[in-house]
């Protein structure tokens, strides 16, 4: 089913920048993933939104991992329609605990070596 | 054009897939300073198709059945390889598969066992004489990638993350290092070294509908081939029989479960006994071919598929089946999978063809290795399940140790390319005048998939494939050119889809030929203008190289 969506997603420049939120307002079948919809942003909206280039298409790699409305989860193993709220905003930021280097895009630690 | 030159390393390995990391193990091992450069980060998470692989490595251990051995494993993949497999290859793919993965298993990498602290679990697969598959958790290649690269790393192998290789720096005729975009930095870099393994993986994403990751798209295979170095049997791209083509956002994602079910037509026939097939149960390049005929008889599903039915199969199995992790991803989504007929269709897997290498792992160039699915070779016509995994192992380790000994044995003093060469490379890529043409690029790229899709699937022919080589070569046309990197574009892959374009390009006029030049059918080729095998072709191998005068990929045959 077609739902409006308003996405509220985290972004952040470069890795010692201040981070912030950007909004985008999707009409999308809500089904998809919510790492669909993101790469939808990114293809149709916004080509600056710099988010993991990697996906298994099986819910097993982990680099689509991402706090969703607050909870640590794999994007691309949740449907839009479980993860919106009832306000209808699906807000995405990057996982706890990992190096923010752009963006949904976080390194390791001492081995980002970039 | 401004660049970084690195010359910190012995050993630079282009790629971090289970070829990658094993090859840089081995390097590091025999005593070279070995860097990984590799386009995702510094992880298991994003090592390739390695990362994705699911269910099998090949090992003739001989646990399930005291008959095995690398003889009879020798002769299943020359029964399938239909004596396109180069010899030497496949032998050593044979020997070694076993050997290298108890070397994984002592560092750490897990596999199922039979009971907690007994045997490894092997299972028999399509084409298989007895069960060879060891597997983990349906997430064996994961696991491996988990294994291998905690391995590298505390060993102290060097990886350095968010570097797109552009272009090999050949001079002098032998290896001089690679030219690199740091995705991070958004800077070029110049790495020499004595020696460059290639381990970029195979071609899989030249094709629209395909199984593999993203990056896929035989990167190493067009490097190569600018660099003078010839590819063999890239007419032979493996489809895996299965794949969802439905619902788009799910497309290409590989549906291993058929061979549990039936397949069916869109009129609820189970079709494949119409071709003489025992439900699934066979080898991969008999089935896509199959599939695909009932495709275009006209008797898919709107989508150009078939349907997945688990009406007829056993409680037992279903149940055992909705443990499965993918299916457990799929019922996350909203799916259904064992209740609801899914829609699958072959799709672009695996590629045999690639880089010609001789038995040590070395290209025709001196101090340019490759190791992996970029090769070609030890194959053939087809490739047996679990037998990818394998052979990264085993050509991994090979490439290494070769590749150190190279390095160990040449200064790299005399090794640092001219610039007047570094700048040529530069100015084939990047433009001072700083056009924009990334999104058409990208647009480009998605057109030369479809293209593939058409024309150069499972089913070819004469026509379909000059048909596709006049759309490639009108599409090749049109000239681009790419902001030179300034520091700003830093985490653009959306600049590196459209860096790929020459590479497609290259890779699939290379594969376009290549099956021109095959006036036969075999194995994963299938030309039904001449549907059959022709006893001329055997033993023979299309080898293709760029004519330096032309820039096109030409081919000629090649009989052992
Ligand atoms: C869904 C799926 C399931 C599979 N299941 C199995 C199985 O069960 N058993 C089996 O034997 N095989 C399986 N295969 C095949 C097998 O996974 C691959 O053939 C194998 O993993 C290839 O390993 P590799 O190291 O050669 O390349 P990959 O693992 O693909 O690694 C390639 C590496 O090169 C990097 N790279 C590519 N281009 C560039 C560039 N230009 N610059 C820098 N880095 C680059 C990539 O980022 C990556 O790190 C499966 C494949 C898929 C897609
Ligand atoms: S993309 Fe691999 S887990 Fe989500």
């Amino acid at each position: 089913m077609k739902k409006k969506a308003l996405f509220e997603v985290y972004r952040q420049d470069n890795k010692d920048a201040g981070g912030y939120f950007k909004e985008y307002l999707l009409v999308i079948d809500d089904s998809i993933s919510v790492y669909d919809a993101l790469w939808t942003i990114r293809n149709e909206l916004d080509a600056s939104l710099a988010l993991p280039y990697f996906r298994c298409r099986k819910g097993v790699c982990g680099s689509c991992l991402m706090r969703i409305n607050g909870v640590q989860r794999l994007a691309c193993r949740i449907p839009v329609r479980k993860a919106l709220g009832e306000d209808g905003v699906i807000r995405v930021t990057p996982p706890k605990g990992r190096p923010i280097l752009k963006d949904l895009i976080t390194g390791w630690g001492d081995h980002d070596e970039v | 054009m401004k660049y970084e030159i690195i010359g910190d390393f012995d050993v630079i390995v282009i790629g971090m897939g289970g070829a990658g990391l094993r090859a840089a193990i081995a390097s590091h091992d025999a005593g070279a300073r070995t860097a990984i450069l590799t386009m995702g980060d510094n992880s298991p998470t994003q090592c390739g198709a390695t990362t994705t692989a699911e269910y099998s490595y090949s090992a003739p251990l001989a646990i399930a059945d005291p008959r095995d051995n690398a003889d009879v494993f020798l002769d299943d993949i020359s029964k399938v390889g239909l004596g396109v497999n180069d010899p030497q290859l496949s032998a050593l793919l044979a020997e070694h598969a076993s050997s290298r993965l108890l070397e994984m298993r002592s560092w750490g990498v897990r596999f199922d066992l039979k009971q907690p602290g007994g045997l490894l679990q092997q299972n028999r697969l399509a084409g298989h004489s007895y069960p060879r598959a060891v597997h983990f958790d349906y997430a064996t290649g994961r696991e491996m990638a988990r294994g291998l690269h905690r391995h590298a790393v505390a060993k102290g192998v060097q990886v350095l993350p968010y570097r797109f290789a552009l272009d090999l720096v050949v001079e002098d005729g032998r290896s001089k290092g690679v030219l690199v975009l740091n995705i991070a930095r958004d800077r070029l870099e110049l790495f020499t070294g004595g020696a460059v393994v290639l381990a970029t993986g195979g071609a899989s994403g030249i094709w629209d509908l395909n199984s593999n990751p993203p990056g896929i798209d035989g990167d190493g295979m067009a490097m190569a081939l600018r660099a003078g170095v010839e590819l063999v049997d890239m007419e032979f791209q493996q489809f895996f029989p299965a794949c969802l083509v439905a619902p788009p956002f799910l497309r290409g994602t590989n549906f291993p479960f058929f061979s549990r079910g039936m397949l069916l037509n869109s009129g609820g026939e189970a079709f494949l006994k119409n071709y003489g097939l025992d439900e699934g149960r066979d080898v991969r390049d008999v089935l896509a071919i199959a599939i695909c005929k009932e495709i275009e008889a006209g008797r898919g599903t709107p989508n150009d598929g078939v349907f997945v039915d688990f009406t007829r199969t056993p409680r037992e199995v279903l149940k055992e089946l909705a443990q499965n992790s993918k299916i457990r991803y799929l019922r996350d989504l909203g799916f259904r999978p064992l209740e609801d007929q899914m829609e699958i269709a072959p799709s672009a897997h695996f590629t045999m063809g690639g880089i010609l290498i001789d038995a040590a792992a070395k290209t025709t160039i001196p101090g340019l290795y490759a190791c992996g699915e970029v090769c070609g070779g030890c194959h053939g016509a087809n490739r047996l399940a679990g037998n990818a995994l394998a052979e990264t192992q085993v050509f991994g380790n090979i490439a290494g140790v070769n590749a150190a000994d190279y390095a160990n044995c040449n200064s790299q003093r005399d090794a640092e390319p001219s610039t007047d060469l570094v700048a040529t490379l530069i100015e084939g890529v990047f433009d001072e005048r700083g056009a924009k043409d990334i999104s058409k690029a990208i647009d480009d790229v998605k057109r030369i998939r479809v293209i593939m899709d058409k024309n150069v699937k499972v089913i070819r022919d004469e026509d379909s494939l000059k048909e596709a080589e006049r759309q490639l070569a009108e599409l090749a046309e049109k000239e681009f050119s790419f902001d030179k990197p300034s520091g700003n574009a830093t985490f653009d892959y959306g600049k590196i889809e459209a860096l790929k374009r020459r590479n497609t390009i290259l890779v699939a006029k290379t594969v376009v030929a290549s099956a021109l030049c095959r006036d036969e059918s075999r194995g994963a080729h299938y030309r039904q203008d001449c549907p059959r095998c022709k006893e001329e072709w055997d033993y023979c191998n299309v080898v293709a190289k760029v004519d330096p005068a032309s820039g096109e990929p030409a081919t000629y045959v090649q009989q052992r």
